[in-house]
């Protein structure tokens, strides 16, 4: 090919990209259909079916933006509170508290009572109506069947420490980033500083295995290189239902009881749709969806009274922990500081 | 006789759009940096005690990540040049430009190369049990430094590969009649290649330096995490930015010592694109290393693809996986076009730069390797910061924002490939033309950017690649209903669906390599007429 | 002795030699003459040993050195080239340059023999240089100086002299006879001037469609 066509080529192909790209925005962003934006921390494996619902029930356009895993949560609450000037989400639906938490301390969240609210515990609602909990999620221990006896099972997160276990044969994933975070600061707040540091100074000093995410340890555990490890429940349950040869155990019921992490989900201040917004967190927290979520396995405890339809997710029976979510949040920052020191070294 | 033409009055074209490049340039890339660069100056002197807690925890991590990074530049470096050495050989035909193929596995995301080295290591050691070897365990320090290796070689032997053709024929075969061919590499080639191989060195340590999920991946702490537990932890970009920059630090000092030992040569001498005459007869231990490499090299590509193609589970779950993410895969591929494009245009005038010698040449190259260093999160927090205002709200939640991170990032690196194939051009040809010349145009149009070919179709492929390949910044920008490919992926990747992983992989490297043998293709097509 | 036999030689379907055959006696001298094109580069570059010939075979001093299927290394041959463009190391120095193909020699000696080539030729003044600091002329003479060097058995030229003024062409005539004679080197001189070519062989031949005229 002669050197001129070429280059004429190149310039025709740059420019026709750059008008279709530019014909491409206007068409997301030039017409007036219904549409709102939703930001949510929660897997796409999950959450897409009900988002996908609610835009099949009302006719209005969700346009969601899925978090990662591997962003280590820096990805949406940081984007959050960079678009604070200019917002583009409507709703900001969390997998856990604390990040919501945060995002109202510093000032992204608006204030939305939802009639839906009703029937869920006051516990879980902030009081300011900045955000509203439902659907918790539990950390629970799972164990690898094949290389565990049934009587050997531990029973406690605090089992992990135990000499019954070698450091090589347990894990958990970093306990700065997401809930594995949660939970660290759940523990310091009913433990008190000094014995939840000690907690993970022991795990530390034993060389457990500290992995990447709760999705590794869960891997890690199904493949038989751990013999038992500490997860989210929706990561546990889909070790369970691919098959893998492991067992899920209610960790702490004679003791400080299992951790549960609602799901919570905010208005964001200056949202571009408010009144879709506020449709899609009526949505969000009726109990339909919690019951869907429960039977998607990606919620163990549905926090609407009387809202379980299915036994084996029946979770009422369970010892929870005791712990005030204001109390969890304070903690998070020392919690994440004093761990950073310990296991990144 | 004719009178020389002077083009001065007409050239004012070429430099209204030498300084549009330069200019758009700025604004892409260091626009972000400079608002991150704003933050990290408010929480330094805003916060009080923004900086007392870099203790020593924090210098040990930083000097162990630097060892790291170090050690996979070296090692990369030296495979890199090895495997070049043999490459440089397949010249003939069409082999010649299918050689080029072996960069193409650069496409496949550092995570894939993770996972498939993980889950082999778990093979061996499964082997090694069974074979009554007891268990082997892979130390997470070597594991780290072995799969970061894997995850970078490609971008190595590319460059290596360029920084040999640099060298022109005529200096090698004037030398072969003196000595045997070892020396002749010792002497010549590989001191005549240095710059570009060096520069290859330093972009790989830069990209090492900078990557955590392959050392986390095997638990070990590099110092690029501290940046994402402090992020994650007080969401203050301004106070993540003050950490990154002891990494931007070390970034520069290797981008200046790895500069340092290059004795800036005029080569004048006109010739065609290095080849090697003769097959040479290598020593016994070179020729072994050469075949060592090679083998590397193989294991490299057929460790991930193998691996793959077992979690994959065979065409109808790839075609399935593949069928879903269909829109995502467009997206994906719409965007990394106009990256690859966006790219090219922009990075012509800072590679031009880079190429006058001078002092200013060493602080573009130091700009140019700046941006690589930077988080990825923090690249994106930086678009939104610029980005993100009234007027330009169109812009802002369309595709073109993914397109601006792409460009953010990896434009620096394309203008540095660009740069590479610019120092090949012998500038006899550039004057003739411009002797020649009934336009500035022309010359460029019908002389220069078809010598810089070579180094365009590289620069497009590898910011195409990268770009494919995003997440850190792409998570923070992509518009609302929109996501790429690799956000898809690592969705799949949460929740253990590693079959649809593995079958997106796959279709990842194989559009590649179908692409980049069609490119390579229509290269040698141009070329042999 | 520089011995061809029916050497021929191809760049894709492109034949350049077809056959050439010719012997150049032990300390003698040839001049190979022929338009642009006509194959006189290609000839000593199979001499030289950078290309296998793909007929007929080549030898120097009596021993098979190129046939189709054996090449010996260049640098194993004895050969002293000097290129049509003068091909310097542009990061080495002049003296450095023409040191290069000094091996295996006391570092006192191959120092001297370096000063004493530049002397002669002239540019004695530029060895601490780079060939980027030079001009054409001095280039080819630096060439021309590490051709020379390890005193080869065979002495190779492309076109020497050209680019050279007619003056200093005398002179350096004059140094590679000398150079030759005192060494005992066999040459084969690729040049456009017929007097040139007279002036530094006895024999000449014409190249021509890849045959000898």
């Amino acid at each position: 090919m002669p050197p001129k066509k070429l280059i004429s080529i190149f310039i025709l192909a740059a420019c026709g990209l750059l008008l279709l790209s530019i014909l491409l925005s206007g068409c997301t962003s030039g017409n007036r259909e219904r549409k709102v934006v939703v930001y949510t921390s929660v897997d796409q494996h999950y959450s897409e079916p009900v988002l996908k619902k609610f835009e099949q029930d009302t006719g209005i356009k969700v346009l969601p933006v899925y978090d990662v895993e591997a962003a280590k949560t820096t990805g949406l609450v940081n984007r959050l509170i960079a678009e604070k000037k200019q917002p583009q989400a409507d709703v900001f639906w969390n997998s856990e508290f604390v990040q919501t938490m945060l995002l109202k301390e510093a000032g992204v969240l608006a204030s939305y009572r939802s009639p839906s609210a009703q029937g869920i515990p006051v516990a879980f609602c902030d009081q300011e109506g900045f955000w509203t909990g439902f659907g918790g999620r539990a950390r629970v221990l799972i164990v690898n069947t094949d290389l565990v006896e049934q009587a050997d099972f531990p029973r406690s997160i605090f089992d992990l420490t135990s000499e019954r276990w070698s450091g090589q044969e347990v894990g958990i994933a970093y306990p700065l980033f997401g809930t594995s975070a949660t939970h660290a600061a759940a523990l310091y707040a009913v433990l008190g500083a000094q014995e939840g540091k000690r907690f993970y100074d022991t795990l530390k000093t034993k060389g457990v295995q500290v992995v990447e995410g709760n999705s590794v340890v869960r891997d890690l555990v199904a493949q038989g290189r751990l013999k038992a490890g500490l997860t989210d429940t929706d990561d546990a349950f889909q070790a369970v239902s691919d098959g893998a040869p492991v067992k899920i155990v209610v960790p702490d019921q004679e003791g400080i009881g299992v951790f549960i992490i609602p799901n919570t989900v905010a208005l964001v201040a200056g949202a571009p749709n408010p009144e879709e917004a506020g449709m899609m967190i009526d949505y969000l927290l009726s109990a339909a969806v919690e019951n869907d979520l429960t039977s998607s396995g990606f919620i163990q405890a549905p926090l609407h009274a009387g809202a379980v339809n299915d036994e084996a997710a029946d979770w009422s029976g369970f010892k929870k922990m005791d712990v005030n979510f204001e109390s969890v949040y304070q903690n998070l920052e020392n919690v994440k500081y004093e761990l950073s020191q310990i296991f990144i070294r | 006789m004719n009178s020389p033409r002077y083009s001065s009055g007409k050239s004012k074209i070429l430099v209204l759009i030498k300084y549009l490049g330069l200019i758009s340039f700025f604004a892409v890339v260091f626009a972000p940096l400079a608002a991150l660069f704003y933050e990290a100056a408010r929480s330094l002197f805003g916060v009080p005690g923004a900086w007392s807690d870099f203790g020593a925890r924090r210098l040990f991590l930083l000097l162990r990540s630097a060892g790291l990074a170090a050690g996979v530049a070296s090692c990369v470096a030296v495979l890199g040049v090895l495997i070049a050495s043999v490459l440089i050989h397949w010249n003939t035909g069409r082999v010649a430009r299918l050689r080029w193929l072996a960069v193409v596995p650069a496409l496949l995301p550092p995570y894939v190369h993770a996972m498939a080295w993980d889950a082999s290591f778990f093979r061996l050691n499964v082997l090694a049990k069974s074979a009554g070897f007891g268990s082997v365990q892979v130390d997470g320090w070597l594991a780290a430094w072995w799969v970061q290796v894997m995850a970078l070689l490609p971008i190595a032997v590319g460059l290596s590969l360029l920084s040999f053709e640099t060298v022109k024929p005529k200096l090698i075969e004037a030398a072969l009649v003196h000595r045997p061919e070892l020396d002749v590499l010792n002497r010549v080639v590989l001191p005549l290649a240095a710059p570009v191989i060096l520069a290859g060195a330093g972009i790989v340590f830069v990209l090492s330096l900078a990557d955590y999920t392959i050392p986390s991946l095997f638990l070990v702490n590099v110092y690029p995490l501290e940046i994402f537990a402090e992020f994650s932890a007080g969401s203050d970009p301004g106070r993540a930015m003050l950490l990154s920059l002891p990494l931007l630090l070390v970034t520069l000092l290797v981008m200046v010592l790895v500069q340092l030992p290059i004795r800036r040569v005029v080569d004048a001498s006109s010739g065609r694109a290095g080849r090697w005459t003769v097959s040479p007869i290598w020593s016994g231990w070179f020729g072994a290393l050469q075949v060592f490499s090679l083998l590397i090299l193989t294991l490299q590509l057929a460790v991930p693809l193998v691996e793959l193609m077992i979690k994959a589970g065979g065409w109808p779950a790839i075609f399935t996986a593949v069928s879903y993410a269909k829109s995502e895969i467009i997206y994906t591929f719409i965007i990394a076009l106009l990256v690859a494009l966006f790219c090219l245009l922009i990075g012509l005038a800072p590679a031009m730069e880079l190429n006058r010698s001078g002092k200013g040449s060493g602080i573009w190259w130091l700009l140019l390797a700046l941006p690589l260093a930077v988080p990825a999160s923090l690249v994106g927090i930086g678009l939104i910061t610029v980005w993100n205002q009234p007027v330009l709200q169109h812009f802002y939640s369309s595709l073109l924002m993914p397109v601006m991170a792409g460009l953010a990032r990896f434009a620096p690196l394309g203008a540095l490939i660009i740069f590479a194939q610019l120092r090949r051009i012998d500038p006899l040809l550039l004057d003739a033309a411009r002797v020649a010349q009934k336009s500035p145009w022309q010359a460029w149009t019908q002389v220069g950017l078809p010598l810089l070919r070579p180094g365009l179709v590289a620069a497009a492929l590898v910011s195409f690649a990268l770009t494919a390949g995003e997440l850190g910044a792409t998570l923070l920008v992509a518009p609302p209903g929109q996501a790429t490919l690799t956000m898809r992926i690592y969705n799949y990747l949460h929740y253990g669906a590693s079959g649809s992983v593995a079958g997106l992989c796959l279709l990842m490297v194989t559009a590649g390599l179908a692409a980049g043998a069609a490119s390579v293709f229509a290269m040698t097509r141009s070329s042999s007429r | 002795m520089i011995e061809t036999r029916q050497v021929a030689k191809k760049y894709g379907e492109v034949p350049v030699l077809a056959g050439i055959s010719f012997s150049v006696p032990e300390r003698g001298a040839l001049a190979v003459m022929g338009p642009s094109g006509s194959g006189k580069t290609t000839l000593l570059r199979l001499i030289a040993g950078l290309e296998p010939p793909d007929e007929g075979e080549i030898r120097l001093g009596g021993r098979l050195a190129s046939s189709n299927n054996f090449l010996l290394p260049p640098y194993r041959r004895d050969v002293g080239m000097v290129f049509q463009s003068p091909a310097l190391w542009p990061h080495m120095t002049v003296a450095e340059n023409v040191r290069y193909g000094l091996k295996g020699i006391p570092r006192g000696a191959a120092k001297g023999r370096v000063e004493e080539l530049l002397e002669r030729m002239g540019i004695g003044e530029l060895r601490n240089r780079f060939p980027g600091e030079i001009s054409g002329g001095q280039a080819r003479r630096v060439a021309l100086a590490r051709a020379l060097a390890p005193r080869p058995r065979f002495l190779l030229l492309d076109e020497p002299l050209t680019n050279v003024e007619a003056q200093l062409k005398e002179k350096l005539i004059l140094l590679i006879r000398e150079e030759k004679e005192k060494h005992g080197a066999t040459l084969v001189c690729v040049t456009h001037e017929r007097s040139e070519a007279q002036r530094l062989a006895e024999q000449v031949v014409v190249l021509e469609g890849g045959l000898i005229k």
